[in-house]
């Protein structure tokens, strides 16, 4: 006679005694394991990591209670046929819910984004603070926590700007037409070339793009390491500006030429 | 350039791009305020009066950001002819290592740094940067050479304009004569998008040296895969 026979034959009370202890124990050993693997020191993303151990944690769980199930003198074969039903209604009715998680797995084994990326999802800037198998959290640059559920953050655009080690930087430059194309050129290669963080190749590049209606429009294409994007970008645009002045060269303000047609009086 | 100082007061050492000035703030702690390149920079470390600080060439590596690579552009591209080898001498800018007894404190690039990305955003790596607008800018006592060895086992032309080197792979020698030079890097053609470039474990010059640095303790490898 087995275990589970043995106590089944048994009165209900022992077996509802027995049943407490059973979840107890698959509820801490659970918690006990997932911790486990929480500490390994895995070759896997931390937010991957996280989710097989909360995985660990509910199947251990509902293992639990399927024991508990057969100590109570449930049928598990009946049960199952009931859950074959109940789950195409119950499948049907959380299909938002069951979208999400599958969008979750789908996120974690594809590895679009991880936990410190910095991302832009639609209009949200931010740092992706975690991924769980239902949501997303960003912290947003003004400090919110912005919950996107995994299957809109599937279906979004998302760019993803940890992912890359350098980030080409695109500034307009616009100068006057009295001045001296060559010259301003000239000036803001030599910065460029002066600026340690600007990469030396892929090489900048200057484009004279457009004669605009009140400037030339001087485009200047440069890579940085993808962290100082933000702070190279700023200080880049001022000594341009800084330095462009210093030589003479003018950076114009819109405007227009009006011609007034003096009418000859009779 | 590279002695030994043993601070009471103030040191200033006057590099070829800037200065070096060690300043004592009490018994255990010193100021080291580098002033290089237009940047000013200074730190405090727990450095008595009994210890010697040390300053001794060290490879290029990243000042203001981590780089494990330095990449050396050629000023023109070098050719070899199929199934052919060539020895090339390059000399490159070292760094000045700031050292307590032989732990490495600090560094400080005495040339222009520049870096560069080897590879596509995404794969590639950073680098330090040599070419020779780099090089013709410093003072030849700041120079250490390198010996470089192309191989080419490929039926066709082989054309090497730039070589992608792991910093940790370099090991910095330094005569006493102040003279600097590095082990021998070999670079192996084995198919056109696969140039293996390797760190051996032998000096470019044989001579006797006062000083040898190398941070790994192992031959590297670096596998270039996006062209030469």
């Amino acid at each position: 006679m087995d275990i589970i026979s043995l106590i089944t034959g048994s009165p209900l009370l022992p077996r509802i005694l027995i049943s407490v202890i059973v979840i107890a124990v698959s509820y801490y050993l659970g918690i006990m394991l997932s911790n486990y693997v929480m500490r390994l020191r895995l070759k896997a993303p931390p937010e991957v990591i996280h989710n097989i151990s909360r995985a660990l944690r509910v199947s251990i769980l509902v293992l639990g209670f399927l024991i508990v199930l057969s100590i109570l003198g449930i049928e598990l074969s009946g049960l199952l046929v009931a859950v074959g039903f109940t789950g195409i209604v119950i499948g049907l009715a959380t299909q938002q819910v069951l979208s999400q998680f599958f969008s979750g797995i789908s996120l974690l084994l594809e590895g679009r984004v991880r936990v410190g990326d910095s991302v832009r999802v639609g209009d949200d800037w931010g740092v992706i603070e975690s991924i769980g198998l239902m949501s997303t959290q960003i912290r947003l640059w003004s400090g919110e926590v912005l919950t996107i559920p995994n299957n809109d953050l599937m279906s979004s655009k998302i760019y993803n700007f940890s992912r890359s080690i350098a980030r080409r930087v695109d500034i307009s430059v616009p100068i006057s037409y009295t001045s001296n194309i060559s010259k301003a050129l000239e000036v803001i290669r030599g910065l460029l070339d002066s600026k340690e963080l600007v990469l030396a190749e892929p090489q900048p590049v200057l484009i004279v793009d457009s004669l605009g209606d009140s400037a030339i429009i001087i485009k200047v294409l440069f890579w940085v390491p993808s962290q100082e994007f933000w702070t190279v970008r700023r200080e880049i645009i001022r000594e341009v500006k800084e330095a462009l002045e210093a030589v003479g060269i003018e950076i114009p303000y819109p405007q227009r030429v009006v011609w007034l047609k003096e009418l000859s009086s009779r | 350039m590279y002695y030994d100082y043993r601070v009471v007061n103030e040191e200033v050492v006057d590099l070829p791009n800037g200065r070096l000035v060690f300043k004592r703030v009490s018994k255990d702690l010193l100021r080291i305020t580098k002033d290089v390149n237009g940047y000013r920079a200074s730190k405090v470390l727990n450095v008595g009066e009994d210890s010697t600080l040390s300053l001794r060439p060290l490879p290029p590596s990243g000042i203001s950001i981590n780089v494990d690579y330095i990449l050396i552009k050629f000023s023109e591209p070098i050719t070899l002819i199929p199934k052919s080898s060539m020895t090339l001498e390059v000399k490159i800018p070292v760094d000045l290592g700031v050292y307590v007894g032989n732990s490495l404190i600090d560094s400080v690039p005495l040339s222009k740094v520049k870096y560069a990305l080897y590879g596509p955003p995404d794969l590639g790596v950073l680098c330090r940067y040599i070419d020779h607008g780099v090089i013709n800018t410093v003072s030849p006592k700041v120079l250490g050479s390198i010996n470089i060895i192309v191989n080419s086992v490929l039926d066709t032309v082989l054309s090497v304009s730039r070589v992608v080197i792991p910093i940790n792979g370099l090991i910095t020698y330094l005569t006493y004569d102040d003279e600097i030079f590095f082990n021998v890097v070999e670079v192996r053609a084995t198919d056109k998008n696969r140039i293996e470039v390797y760190t051996k474990d032998k000096p470019s010059v044989s001579r006797e040296v006062k000083f040898k640095y190398r941070s790994s303790g192992k031959e590297l490898t670096y596998v270039m895969m996006y062209g030469a």
